[in-house]
């Protein structure tokens, strides 16, 4: 395996306000990474300056080896970061098939493969996407960044809103990617989901890196003082 | 005298070739918490934005304890006593968080809408929002701005609000959505507390929550209501397992 991402010491503020203290991450090709903590930890806030959508970051960030901290949203979404971000963000003026093709690259995923996955989404290509439900427009979110056949894809919170059954189809889904071998960094609030899936985890709290390791590792008394009630 | 406290009749309304609700008879009673599950873009959301006035309905009457609805506007039915929360945050970002339960309170009582008077030194305001804002346990953030508050602190505004307009019904859309397990738990136990005030119409995805919530359950598909019943008839029903449960619940 090599070395596809790289975050060492990533600090973030919103305004004045520092949020992200020193953040350590690695992911290796074909990876899938998992970050886990609760509420306003820094999850998101991690992925957005990743993705070059926080104002203001430091530290260093290198993807295939190359420096990315601080370089504009659209050239790091170039080099093959497919988001599907915490709260969908569909362009609800153009239509589900004008979505899906906007930023549509070559690859292993085509509308054709989309279909299958979602149907629901196939009977409504030619709507506007303001007019789906708040659900379908996760699955088209979803959709939309497996259509640019990414390198890295980052799902933040993806199966939220999704009935159970289509959760089950996108954890199916994200199962299959991970055997294509694409990389993924995942956020979700379901454990059970996540830990057989996950290669690496790391959780944070504060923004600030508090524990990592593999699935087995992450035991009882963890979930506990980090995760849950 | 009945139980009933929201009586829907045979809603129905389309977009274009689609039929988002389709006859749609639902009967929401006293003390209870009804979940309206289905598959995404079953036409949940569309319901409540009908029962709430956002959208109105092709045919079908909307009754509120008794009295019909069907044709007053959101701010009426508010009024009348319909209180909401939304899929997504709707609390005002750059007001604080009491200040955001004041204004839910002068919605509610337009005495205290008084021009010759300060708002901000109404005491008896005051005390009835800082009222609100302890029983769900935010009132140590009560100056803090709205969009400073974690996304769980958020939700359980929007959902002070709702309380704080003592309503007769209370309508959630997708209240747990981002909620990590800390949060999830607390507003659940929020819930219980409150259905003795006013029934709870609840959409959630998360069968955890609706399962240990809901007395009653419909299953809406394709704007239709497939089936009614118990947690454990739901759970059983084929039907319902086919198109929105699958295997593991």
């Amino acid at each position: 395996m090599t070395n596809l991402l790289n975050v060492q010491n990533l600090k973030a503020w919103y305004a004045d306000s520092q949020v992200l203290y020193g953040i350590d991450l690695k992911i290796e090709s074909g990876q899938m990474v998992a970050l886990l903590g609760r509420n306003g930890m820094g999850k998101s806030t991690t992925i957005k300056s990743l993705c070059g959508i926080m104002e203001k970051v430091e530290g260093k960030v290198f993807f295939q080896g190359k420096s990315i901290i601080n370089k504009p949203s659209y050239e790091i979404a170039k080099l093959g970061f497919g988001l599907v971000p915490e709260g969908r963000r569909v362009f609800t003026n153009l239509t589900v098939y004008e979505n899906l093709i906007c930023s549509a690259k070559k690859g292993y995923w085509s509308i054709d493969k989309l279909k299958l996955v979602f149907p629901r989404l196939n009977e409504r290509l030619s709507q506007m996407a303001s007019s789906l439900s708040g659900g379908e427009q996760q699955m088209l979110s979803i959709g939309r960044a497996l259509m640019t056949n990414p390198k890295l894809l980052i799902l933040d919170e993806a199966t939220e809103g999704l009935s159970p059954n289509l959760r089950n189809e996108i954890w199916k889904v994200i199962s299959e990617i991970k055997k294509e071998g694409i990389s993924i960094i995942l956020i979700d609030k379901y454990l059970h989901k996540i830990k057989p899936l996950a290669d690496y985890l790391y959780i944070l709290s504060r923004g600030k890196n508090v524990w990592e390791g593999n699935s087995k590792d992450l035991n009882d008394n963890i979930v506990k003082k980090f995760l849950s009630v | 005298m009945t139980d009933t406290i929201l009586k829907i009749d045979n809603l129905s309304k389309g977009f274009h070739a689609v039929r988002a609700c389709e006859n749609i008879s639902l009967e929401i009673n006293k003390n209870e918490v009804h979940a309206l599950i289905g598959p995404n873009g079953a036409g949940k959301s569309t319901l409540i934005k009908l029962i709430t006035g956002f959208l109105e309905q092709e045919y079908g009457k909307i009754f509120l304890d008794n009295k019909e609805i069907s044709y007053l506007t959101p701010e009426e039915r508010a009024q009348k006593g319909i209180a909401r929360s939304f899929q997504v945050s709707s609390i005002i970002n750059n007001f604080s968080v009491v200040q955001n339960i004041k204004l839910a309170l002068i919605g509610k009582n337009k005495n205290y809408l008084d021009f010759l008077t300060n708002i901000n030194l109404n005491k008896k305001l005051l005390k009835e929002a800082f009222y609100y804002l302890e029983e769900v346990g935010l009132n140590k953030k009560a100056n803090e701005l709205a969009s400073s508050l974690s996304h769980g602190e958020k939700r359980k505004l929007e959902i002070c609000i709702a309380i704080s307009m003592a309503p007769k019904i209370f309508l959630f859309d997708e209240p747990m959505a981002g909620l990590d397990g800390e949060s999830s738990e607390l507003i659940l136990q929020l819930f219980k507390k409150i259905k003795k005030r006013a029934p709870i119409l609840l959409i959630e995805h998360d069968m955890d929550t609706v399962f240990s919530l809901a007395d009653r359950v419909s299953v809406l598909d394709y704007g239709k209501v497939i089936a009614t019943g118990t947690v454990s008839e739901i759970k059983k029903n084929n039907t319902v397992k086919k198109v929105y449960l699958g295997t593991e619940h």
